[in-house]
C-alpha cells in the first residue's frame, strides 16, 4: 500500500469522513498536525496572545499533543504535570513527561498531593473503605483543582493562559455517549472544544470569560485515539506501558469497548466524526443565543472558582477527603 | 511473537480477533499498514493503546 501524497509505503489508514487513506511517516505527522490546526482554527480555541499550558501526564496523548503544538504554533507554551503519589507508576510517567518537555524546549512544572493536600493517592486507596466511590473519582476532582489553582497563578504571570488537555475525538465521543445515557443535559453541554457556555465557533476572546476562569481547551478533539498512538510510534517517543495501578472498572471504559467494538464489526470508521459533527452543530444552535449573567456565577471562597453556591462541590468534597485521610494517618 | 506463516497484517489480525480501532501492529519496531506481509521470523508487537488510568 502506498501514500496517497508521495507514494512511499503507507504506515496507517486514517479514517476520513468518505474513505480511508494510506499515509506515509511523514503524511501521517502532517495530518496529525492539520488535524489540530484545524480544530485550533475551527473552535477559536488559541489567540495571538495565549499561553498554552498542557496538562502533561506523560502518556502517549500528551506527549504528542506537545509536540504538535510546539512544533506548529509560536504560542508560548508550559506544561504541568501532578504528581498524585502513586508508586511505580506517577514517578514514572513523569520522568517521560519531564524529559520529553526538555527536549521541545517547553519549560515544565510539577506539582504534588502530598506537599499540597498532606496526602498522596497511595495514602487515600489504603483507607478507600472509608469512602463510597472509586479512587478515580477522588483523584479527578483533586488533580483538576490542582491544575487549576496553578494555572491561576500562570495567568497572573503569563499572558492569556488556557489550559490544553490531550482530550482524543475517541474521549469527546465517549463523553457525549455517557451524558446520553445518563440523561445529564447541562454535563452533555459541556462537551464543547472549550469547556464552559461560550459562544461557539466565532472565536473565544478572554474578555467573555467570567472572572477567575481559565478556560480549558481541546486541541486534540479532531484526532483519534489510533492517530495519536501512530503519531507517537512514528516519532519514536516512549513512556510508561500499562495503567494505572487504580483503574476500576469504570463506565467509560465499558463504554469504551463497546464503541469501538461497533466500529469493528459495522466498519463505520467515520461513526465517531459524525457523532462528533452531529453533536458540534447542535451545541452550536444551542449556545449561539446563551449568554452568561455574571450574577449567576459566584467566587468559591476557597478555591475563588465560579460557583453558584458559596462554596464549590469541588471544595466540599476535597475538605471531607481530607478529614478522613487525615484522621486515617493519626491513627496509623 | 514469532510468526512461522507468511500472512498479511489484515489476516493476522483477523486470525487473532484484534480490533483495528483498539490496537497497532508494528513489525520488527516498525508501524506498518494492513496489507503489509509479515514473513518467517518477523518481530511482531500488537500495541494495545486503549487500557490507561
Amino acid at each position: 500500500m502506498k501514500c496517497v501524497f508521495c507514494n512511499k509505503e503507507a504506515v496507517f489508514e486514517a479514517s476520513t469522513p468518505t474513505k480511508k487513506i494510506s499515509l506515509c511517516e511523514k503524511h501521517l505527522v502532517e495530518d496529525v498536525s492539520k488535524k489540530v490546526k484545524l480544530a485550533v482554527k475551527k473552535y477559536g480555541l488559541i489567540s495571538k496572545n495565549t499561553t498554552i499550558l498542557i496538562a502533561l501526564s506523560g502518556g502517549k496523548d500528551s506527549i504528542s499533543l506537545m509536540h504538535v503544538l510546539s512544533k506548529n504554533f509560536e504560542n508560548k507554551i508550559i506544561a504541568v504535570s501532578v504528581n498524585e503519589g502513586i508508586k511505580g507508576y506517577r514517578d514514572e510517567s513523569i520522568f517521560f513527561a519531564k524529559k520529553y518537555a526538555k527536549e521541545f524546549g517547553v519549560k515544565h512544572y510539577v506539582i504534588e498531593f502530598k506537599k499540597e493536600y498532606g496526602f498522596s493517592m497511595d495514602d487515600v486507596v489504603r483507607i478507600m473503605n472509608k469512602f463510597p466511590l472509586k479512587p478515580c473519582s477522588y483523584c479527578g476532582v483533586l488533580r483538576r483543582q490542582l491544575i487549576n489553582k496553578f494555572a491561576k497563578k500562570m495567568n497572573k504571570k503569563y499572558d492569556d493562559v488556557r489550559l490544553a488537555t490531550a482530550h482524543t475525538l475517541d474521549d469527546e465521543v465517549q463523553s457525549i455517549f455517557m451524558n446520553i445515557f445518563q440523561n445529564d443535559f447541562e454535563k452533555l453541554m459541556r462537551c464543547s472544544a472549550i469547556t464552559g457556555y461560550y459562544k461557539f465557533n466565532n472565536g473565544i476572546k478572554p474578555k467573555d470569560f467570567p472572572k477567575g476562569f481559565i478556560p480549558r481547551i481541546k486541541p486534540y478533539r479532531l484526532v483519534s485515539e489510533k492517530e495519536s498512538m501512530a503519531y507517537f510510534l512514528v516519532n519514536n517517543f516512549k513512556t510508561i506501558e500499562g495503567s494505572c495501578p487504580n483503574i476500576s472498572d469504570a463506565y467509560r471504559n465499558r463504554l469504551r469497548n463497546a464503541l469501538n467494538k461497533y466500529v469493528w464489526k459495522s466498519r463505520r470508521y467515520d461513526f465517531k466524526l459524525n457523532i462528533l459533527n452531529w453533536f458540534d452543530a447542535i451545541l452550536s444552535k444551542k449556545l449561539r443565543n446563551h449568554k452568561i449573567k455574571s450574577s449567576e456565577l459566584k467566587e468559591c471562597k476557597i478555591c475563588g472558582e465560579p460557583t453558584s453556591g458559596e462554596i464549590c462541590k469541588t471544595c466540599i468534597l476535597i475538605e471531607k477527603i481530607k478529614e478522613v485521610v487525615k484522621n486515617e494517618i493519626k491513627k496509623e | 511473537m514469532k510468526i512461522k506463516k507468511q500472512m498479511s497484517v489484515k489476516e493476522y489480525m483477523k486470525i487473532n480477533k484484534i480490533n483495528p480501532e483498539t490496537a497497532l501492529i508494528t513489525i520488527n519496531g516498525k508501524l506498518v499498514a494492513s496489507d503489509k506481509l509479515i514473513k518467517k521470523g518477523d518481530k511482531i508487537e500488537i500495541i494495545n493503546f486503549v487500557s490507561r488510568g
